[in-house]
This record gives structure tokens, sequence and C-alpha cells, in this order.
């Protein structure tokens, strides 16, 4: 049984549907990419499955427990990280408060341990730890919110462009520290990304989605080997 | 220049404006709408504190805790039924004002029916009456130092201090903080925005009802002192700038301060403005804080206004 | 029968003012979003220009010196004289009904204006706190400075319409202001089907996109709180005259929330919304006033708890039917929208 398992969900913002039926499935210790042109939907399509937008139809399960219509928090505890693409961090806490507020959900000496792990693998982190986050860099305020993801070690990761704002070497390691996440923790991540081909580097399979449906989906090989969608959503020739 | 009962009277009111401030401040970072019933709950707490006396002989301080668990009951009651369903439909922030000022006259018509109602259970008046002759004082050198303001100064420093502490040192404090900020992200981590929403809305009108009972002490109170109150609670809050909690208390105590000094010095010659215009001071404060500093007073940039001061 | 028709007459006195009232909240929130919380300062702007002015400026006409005696000790006596006066002069008395309610119409105009200025560019929730306290301060003022209304005494207003008497008389008074209501109602219901209506429903919808659109949008509210303001101003006057004398208190903030029920039952957006709004309020309130006089007793007043039963309406209508009774057509909701997004 897949980990995360969504099927046919049409979802969006109001009366406005923007997703049209998309259907995907994760396991345990996979990297899924989302791919596809900006304003197609991958940001609500990992906001549908978190419960921050409006589902018309569809049905979504995590461990074989239908989770549709519960709500984000407690979706949290179920053991989901969401990295959202804008406004992940609160800019007016300092870091540290920002990290704890990531550990919400686990006991004091759990939030130690795990706080310990995440600064080791973001050991930058700790250079703005009294900061207010509104003090800091787009790129720094990008490494806090990876810390944060990190820090919840959680059974599911749903990372939006976590290597946006990010200079090319960093972006880089983070990438390698996905790939370490599912390898060393046997964790799934759904990871949308604007470099696809880097994406699709790391990633066992791949959702190209356009206009709000899945035009593939498949081993990320696969997809490379597709000349016409390779050509038209990859750049490659 | 003042004399030691003006000081007296301009803490006491202060200390009230103060309290009210940090609670409509509370619940409006929480939807973005001024509670117009935030008033009248403070007058719940009188009330409650008055009808205890009257028929069980209970102290007026010893209901403060029945007072704050009554007002915050209330003001959640009132977030549910009214505020969370008409947000969770969507609803404008004008039409939640609009319920809001409905909540208001709600409250205040079913105070005036209580105040008429029960002089007949009682055969005690219920409209007009003060707390003062229950009240304590101690006598320091000339002047005498009535109960209510030492009790209202302990109370409020110590709402405020362990405010702070719970905001700033607790988990739940710094999610409510966050929340505040940005609801959905808080809930991605687990927070359940929800029960931030009710506890704010309780600390928010358990303090109004709490800290009502310290204007019985100082005023006679009737089914409409809420409705007064409430607008120099608007002017403090403005004045804090609405968005965080020490602002409130800044304000409250600008606008405290204000209209007791101000009204005393205004109605002595050469002004002898009759003291009857006493609410219209916080008033034109509201108005002058929205011409020239709408942010709120921890906006003003201190250093530019001395800077300028310098040039002069 | 001749206490139907005076019930009738009355009732339609009444209904007059308020559609007036109904129909300038209308405009005001319904069609542009300003949530005017402060209406009852606008009505008691124009009831005060009556109080304040009548009786004074016509007093020498009726042979009183002024400067001999306290108006305002004496100004239930200087009313009635002045009464009796204008008995005698038709011609002049509705003269001086018609410029006093357009006078009361100017000072409601320019007291949006005034009430605009530091407001109309904030937030609704900052605009709405103003426009209450805006509200207040003018009742505080009145009540404490002679000058103006007498204060806390009140002042008479003399009655224009007592050349005739009885029922005429009352008859041709309701007359009067049914036709300047139902005119404010029709010229308004004109305006707001104009280019200029859809203006404000854009402004309303969209304010980015009316003002990308090369509006400037904070005018155009500054215009729409000074022409509502004018009505509820002409409101005042005439209640003014009708009631027969200006008393502060009576200008309390409950009359706003009235007119709030009125416009969100009937319908906001909705010129008729308005006009069948303040029919059922007004029609509940009178049904109440003469069942009143028939019920035992109660321990507490009943107005009360009218109120009570005021604002849980209001809070379901808003939770359940918050379009009102006669909601604004959808078809030009949606208009509206789309041109606001291009
Ligand atoms: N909160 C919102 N309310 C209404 N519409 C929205 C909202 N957020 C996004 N949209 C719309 O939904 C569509 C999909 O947006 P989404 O953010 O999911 O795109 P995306 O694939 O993540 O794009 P990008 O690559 O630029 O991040 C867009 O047309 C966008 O305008
Ligand atoms: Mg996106």
């Amino acid at each position: 049984m897949p980990l995360l398992m969504v099927e046919n969900l049409k979802a969006g913002y109001g009366k406005l549907q923007i997703l049209h039926g998309v259907s995907l499935n994760i396991n345990k210790g996979e990297i899924l990419s989302v791919i596809g042109p900006n304003g197609s939907g991958k940001s609500t399509l990992l906001k549908s499955i978190f419960g921050l937008t409006t589902i018309f139809d569809g049905k979504i399960s995590f461990k074989g427990e239908d989770i549709t219509r519960k709500k984000p928090h407690e979706k949290a505890r179920m053991g989901i990280a969401y990295l959202p693409q804008t406004d992940n961090l609160f800019t007016k806490l300092k870091v540290k408060e920002n990290m704890l507020l990531a550990g919400y959900t686990l006991s004091e000496s759990e939030y130690q341990e795990r706080l310990k792990e995440a600064l080791e693998f973001l050991p930058q982190v700790k250079e703005f730890w009294e900061r207010k986050v509104w003090t800091l860099s787009g790129g720094e305020r990008q490494m806090v919110s990876i810390a944060m993801a990190v820090l919840r070690k959680p059974e599911l990761y749903m990372l939006d462009e976590p290597t946006a704002a990010l200079a090319p070497k960093i972006a880089r390691t983070i990438l390698e520290k996905i790939v370490q996440l599912r390898d060393t923790f046997g964790a799934a991540i759904i990871l949308v990304e604007q470099n696809a081909k880097a994406a699709l580097k790391i990633s066992d399979n791949t959702l190209l989605l356009v206009a709000g449906k899945s035009v593939f989906q498949g081993s990320s090989s696969e997809l490379l080997q597709n000349k016409e969608l390779a050509q038209m959503y990859l750049g490659v020739k | 220049m003042f004399s030691i009962e003006v000081i007296i009277d301009a803490i006491t009111f202060s200390n009230l404006i103060i309290a009210l401030a940090i609670g409509l401040t509370l619940t409006y970072m929480t939807l973005k709408v001024p509670n117009f019933a935030h008033g009248d709950t403070a007058v719940i707490g009188i009330y409650t504190a008055y009808t205890l006396t009257i028929m069980l002989g209970i102290h007026p301080y010893a209901s403060m805790p029945i007072a704050f668990l009554l007002g915050g009951a209330l003001s959640i009651i009132t977030y549910i039924l009214v505020y969370r369903v008409i947000g969770q439909k969507g609803g404008s922030i004008t039409t939640l004002m609009i319920a809001s000022i409905a909540v208001e006259v709600i409250i205040r018509s079913s105070l005036h029916i209580y105040a008429d109602i029960m002089p007949k259970i009682t055969s005690t008046f219920f409209r007009g009456f003060t707390f003062s002759k229950y009240d304590f004082s101690i006598p320091i050198g000339e002047a005498t130092l009535p109960g209510v303001l030492i009790v209202s100064t302990l109370t409020i420093t110590g709402i405020v201090v362990s405010l702070y502490l719970f905001l700033t040192r607790t988990k739940f404090g710094t999610a409510m903080r966050a929340t505040i900020e940005n609801p959905s992200l808080a809930s991605t981590l687990g927070v359940d925005v929800e029960k931030v929403y009710l506890v704010s809305w309780f600390l928010a009108g358990g303090l109004a009802a709490l800290s009502g009972i310290f204007l019985a002490f100082q005023i006679p109170s009737d089914p409409e002192s809420g409705w007064g109150l409430l607008l120099r609670v608007f002017a403090a809050s403005v004045l804090g700038g609405l968005d965080n909690i020490f602002g409130a208390v800044l304000g409250g105590a600008v606008i405290g301060f204000s209209e007791i000094l101000g009204i005393y010095l205004l109605s002595k010659p050469p002004i002898g403005l009759s003291p009857a215009y006493r609410p219209a001071i916080p008033y034109l404060m509201f108005i002058l804080v929205l011409l020239f500093a709408p942010k709120g007073i921890t906006s003003i940039n201190l250093k530019k206004l001395l800077g300028g001061e310098e040039k002069k | 029968m001749i206490d139907i028709l005076r019930i009738i007459v009355d009732f339609t006195a009444f209904y007059s003012i308020y559609l007036m009232l109904s129909v300038s909240l209308n405009l005001e929130y319904g069609y542009t979003g300003i949530p005017n919380f402060g209406k009852v300062m606008f009505f008691a702007g124009g009831a005060f220009t009556v109080g304040a002015i009548a009786g004074r400026m016509l007093a020498p006409l009726a042979g009183i010196d002024l400067s001999k005696l306290d108006y305002c000790m004496n100004n239930v006596y200087v009313g009635s004289l002045v009464s009796r006066y204008l008995a005698q002069h038709a011609g002049l008395a509705l003269a001086v009904f018609i410029a006093l309610v357009i006078a009361g119409s100017l000072v409601g105009a320019f007291l949006g204006w005034l009430a605009s200025y530091p407001s109309i560019r904030l937030r609704e929730d900052y605009l709405g706190m103003t426009l209450v306290v805006s509200g207040e301060l003018l009742r505080i003022v009145s009540l404490n400075y002679d000058p103006l209304v007498c204060g806390t005494f009140g002042a008479k207003t003399p009655n224009p319409f007592s050349f005739l008497s009885g029922f005429a008389m009352d008859f041709t008074r309701s007359a009067f202001m049914f036709t300047i209501a139902m005119l404010t109602w029709l010229i308004v219901g004109r305006l707001v089907k104009s280019p200029f209506g859809r203006l404000l429903k854009a402004i309303r919808e969209e304010e980015e996109a009316a003002e990308a659109l090369g509006k400037d949008v904070v005018k155009v509210r500054m215009k729409v709180l000074m022409l509502g303001s004018a009505i509820a101003g002409a409101a005042g006057a005439l209640y003014a005259f009708y009631i027969g004398i200006v008393h502060p208190s009576d200008y309390a903030p409950l009359r706003t929330f009235i007119v709030w029920v009125m416009v969100i039952i009937g319908g906001a957006g909705n010129n008729l919304g308005a006009a069948v709004g303040a029919l059922i309020y007004l029609f509940v309130d009178r049904t109440l006033a003469i069942a009143k006089t028939y019920m035992p007793v109660l321990p507490f007043d009943l107005n009360y708890l009218t109120y009570v039963f005021l604002g849980i309406i209001l809070i379901l209508v808003l939770i359940f039917k918050p379009e009102g009774l006669i909601p604004e057509s959808l078809e030009v909701r949606e208009e509206i929208r789309e041109e606001a997004s291009q």
C-alpha cells in the first residue's frame, strides 16, 4: 500500500477550480518530482493535500487512512511536513522561535534531539539563531525554513521549491541532503522544483502538471525518453 | 499642578483602559475585527460582582475570578456562535463588524432588562450604583490611598507581566503569536489555530469582565457604561497600533491619563469647561491619532520627531 | 375610521424618514462598500440645524426680542409663539420648511466631508470606528453646548404646518415628507443605474482595479459619503420638524443600528431592498408600539426586548441570508467583477 494516495483530486480557491482531477501515489523511500510551467497548479496540489484549499472532489489517504477532510494541524501531527513556497516563516518571530514551532508537536527531549540533527544538517542556521526573521536575507530565510522541515523528520515531506533563492552551491547541497533524507531515514518526498533537470536526476518518479491536469506520470527516466514532452517542458533538445 | 487625588484617579482609570485595550487588541489580532461588545463585557463583570454582593454578600474584589470566568465564557460563546460561523461562510470584515454591533446591542439591551427586573426581586437599585462603600483605604502621610488604586495596579501589573511571560516564554504563547502572524503556516506545523482563537477570546472577555469591576469603584455604573468605555478603548488600542499587546498598554495609559488630567486642567479657570465634556478628550485623541499616526504610537519615529525639534 | 387614517398618516411620516436613511446607507454601504457606522451623526446634523436656527431666526418676526430673554430657558414658549405666527403666514412657513430641509442636507454633506477627511482612505474597520467615534463626539458637544440645541433642555422646533389643523395638518405634513422621500429614492435609484453607479460597485468589488481604470477612488468615496450624509441630514431636518423638539439624547448610536437592520434585511446593494427593509422594520416597530398599550405591564421596558430580537434577527440574516430579502441581481455582480478584473 502506498504511503500517500491521491485519487482524482479536484480543488481550488473558493469557487475557482485549479486542479482538474489529479492522482498520484508515493511510497516510503521515494522521491516524486512535481514539475510544470508557472501557474500550472503545483503549489495548489501540495496545499490541497495539506487541506489548505477548497476540495471539490477526490480522495486523499495517508497510511491507509482517509485524510481528505482532516484539518491541517491534524495532518501535521500524523507525520506530514509541508514547506510552503512563500510565507514559510514567521517573520516577526526570532529564528529560534520559528524552530521551536517547527517542533510544536514534539516533546521537549525529542525536540532537543531533533534540533541537534537539524543544526548538524544546516549549521548556518545557528549563526542567525537570535535574529528576527525579517532581518534575514532571502537565502538565509530559505535555509531556516528547510531546517524547520528537517527538524520535523516526518514520514512524508512536501517541499515547494526548497532551492529557490539559494546560491547554486547551496542549492546543490540541499538537493544532496534531500537524497540523504530518503536514503538514511526512508522518508517519502514530494518535491516541486523549477530546475526540472536537477529534480529529475534525484527523483524516482515524476508528475508533469499542466493547467491543473497531469500530463505525464511515471519514472523520471521514462519522461526524459519521451522526446515530445521533454522538449516542451524540460527544454531538452 | 495636580493634586494627589487626581493622580490616583488617573492611574486607576488608566489601569481599566489598559486591561480593556489588551483584550480588544488580542481579539482584533485574531479576526482583524474590532469587537464592539468589548465594553459591554466589562459591564457584565460589574453586574456579576454587584449581584453577588447584593444577594450573597460576596465582596466585589472576591468576585473577580467569577467575573473573569463568566466574561471569558460569554466571549467564547459569541465567538463560536457568531464570528466563527460568519467567518467560515466567507463574511467580510464589514459583515463581522455589523454582527459585532448586533452582539453589542443584544448584550446591552439584556443588561437593561436585567437592571429593570432585579430591583423588583432584591428591592435594591440596579442602576447608578458604585462599590466605593465596600472599598478599603490606606492612609499614607496626609493622603489616603483608595484600595481600588492598589488592587487594580497590582492586578493589571500582574496580568501584563504574566501575559508577557506567557507569550514569549511558553510554547503555546509562541504559537499564539505565530498564529496571529500567519494562521495557515501555524496550522501546517501542528498548531490548532481554532484553539488559539478560543484562548484569545476567552482571555479578552475574562480580562474585560474582571477589570470592569474597577470602574464601579470609581464612578456610578449602569448598562450604558460599556458603550462609553468601548470608544475610549478604541482610542487606546488604535493609539497602540492594534497589532501588539504592549502598544495597547501604552495606548491605554496615554488615553487614561490624558482624559483625567486633561479634563482637570480644562475645567479649571481660565477655561472652565464643563466636566461633562470629559469623554470628548479620548474621542478627539482618536481622531488626531488617525490623522497623524494611523499606525499607532509605536510607529512614530521618535528620533525624527526629536531631530525635527532640535532644528527649531 | 379616523383612527386608522391617523395611524397611516403617522406611519407614512416615519416611513419617509427611515426610507431616506436606509436609502442613504444603502448608497454608501450596499453600493460603495463604506461601512457608515456613524449614520446618526449626519441625521443629527440635519436635525440640529433646524433646532438651532428655526426658533432663533423666526423669533424676531413673532415679535420676541431674544436679547431680553434666555432663549434656551424659554424655547418652548418661543417655539409656540413662532408656530402661531407661522399659522398666519402659510407661504413663509413653507418657505422656511423647505429652506431648512435644504440647510439640513447641506450641514449633513459638510459633516460627511469633515468625517471623510481623516478616515476615507483607511481600511473599513478603522473607517467604521472613526464614524462611530465622531458621532459620539457630536452628541457630547451638543449635549453640553447650549448655543446649539440648548443641551439637555432640547430645542423646540416651530410647526410650519400650523396654518392647517387637525387631520388636514397631519395629512399635508406627511404628504410633504413622503414626496421628498420618494423623490430621494427615485433619484438615488436613477443614480445607481447610471455609469456612476457601476463605478461605485466596481470600487466596492475591487478597489485596485477601479483605481487602475484611472478613477480617483478616494474622491468618489468622499462624494458618496457626502451625498449619503446630505440625504441623512435632510431626513434629520424632517424628523426635527415632525417631532417638534430636538433633543441631543435622541440621536444615540442605536438609531444607526436600526438603519443597518433595515438595509441588511432588505438587501444591500439594491435600492428596492432599502425601501422594503425600512417598511418591514417600521411595520414591526409600529405594531409593537400599538400592541404595547394593550399588553399587561411587563417587569421591564419592552423596547429592550425589541432590541434583543432585532440583534438576533440581524445576526441570523447575516449568517443564513447575507444577501437580504431582495438580493442584488447576480448578473450585475458578475458583470462588475469581470469589468473590474479586466
Ligand atoms: N490563493 C489563491 N487564490 C486564488 N487563486 C490562486 C491562489 N493561489 C494561486 N492561485 C491561482 O492558481 C493557479 C495555480 O497556482 P499555483 O501557485 O498552484 O501554481 P504553481 O504551479 O505553483 O506556479 P509557480 O511555478 O509559479 O509556483 C494560478 O493560476 C494562480 O493564479
Ligand atoms: Mg508554486
